[in-house]
């Protein structure tokens, strides 16, 4: 029974990692006369967990792809360049380019008695910290050559036409 | 009797709600590379959970700003947010979509015991 609570307490106390995705017509929709492409999903991705002394990562959200349980120990998780690689994982493999990142970022290091309005005298005993990245995937669309480029590629076909005409000449 | 009228001010407390903010005053200002802007939105949808987990009450994104909310029932999620949206793109006849950001925040009493969760959408919306 103790075990029991102990395990269904950590889970809810443990931080959590989720990848919120969601699309509407209407968004789809909203770009269609727009030079950006077609919306295909609207992302959020989030991970929170407890820290030590701002240090020390007690329970966080496991963030780690293909991850068999939603949390993990005594290893931080809530790192931007983790979570912003799964969004841009997710992304290349929708073939998608991403749009409106916003990144959030959310720290709490004072805490009340529990049952009071009181805060906690110390703090930075126990800390959450929380990330947060919010984009809008777009359909991939290759990027508009340069002038520079469009006026090297032409040079090239023309040089590739006429090394094919000169042989012909010769005779 | 008394203790009826107890519980359903306690239920009217925890209960969430679904409301929608606009803004369209942009003092004949573009944005997006000059692009006439409608309005700027802000969704924002709220639920109560008991132990992080089991819904109390949450906002009912079939009728943003109208004080309705779902007893026992999660709505506080990101399609939710984006159907109602998609609600004011048809009322505003907006056909763009721009600068759309999301994020949920979390508030709780007593670490785990009630949570008040959130989701917060905002948007630009364009002809």
């Amino acid at each position: 029974m103790t075990r029991t609570l102990l395990f269904v307490g950590t889970t809810l106390l443990a931080g959590c990692y989720s990848m919120d995705i969601a699309t509407t017509d209407a968004l789809q929709n909203s770009a269609l006369s727009s030079r950006d492409g077609k919306v295909l999903e609207h992302v959020v991705v989030s991970n929170y967990g407890w820290y030590l002394f701002n240090w020390i990562p007690i329970a966080c959200g496991n963030a780690t792809p293909g991850a068999f349980f939603p949390w993990k120990f005594f290893s931080s998780q809530v790192k931007s360049d983790l979570l912003h690689d799964r969004l841009m994982t997710h992304a290349a493999a929708q073939n998608a380019d991403v749009k409106d990142i916003s990144f959030i970022r959310n720290e709490k290091v004072c805490f009340d008695l529990p049952g009071t309005n009181f805060p906690v005298p110390i703090p930075y005993i126990l800390c959450y910290r929380e990330i947060q990245f919010s984009g809008v995937l777009m359909q991939h669309k290759d990027p508009e050559p340069s002038p520079e480029a469009k006026q090297r590629k032409a040079v090239e076909e023309m040089n590739q036409l006429l090394n094919r005409l000169s042989p012909e000449e010769e005779k | 009797m008394k203790k009826m009228r107890l519980l359903a001010a306690a239920m009217a407390l925890c209960a969430g709600c679904a409301t929608i903010n606009t803004a369209d005053d942009y003092h004949g200002m573009g944005i997006e590379n000059g692009e006439t802007p409608i309005e700027t939105v802000e969704i924002e949808n709220t639920g109560w959970l008991l132990f992080q987990c089991i819904p109390i009450g949450s906002g009912d994104p079939r009728y943003p700003n109208n004080k309705t909310c779902r007893l026992f029932q999660n709505t506080v999620t990101l399609q939710n947010n984006l159907n109602i949206l998609k609600g004011e793109m048809e009322r505003t006849g907006a056909t763009r979509v721009a600068n759309l950001s999301s994020r949920k925040t979390n508030e709780s009493i007593l670490l785990i015991l009630l949570t008040r969760r959130a989701y917060h959408t905002s948007a630009v919306l364009l002809k």
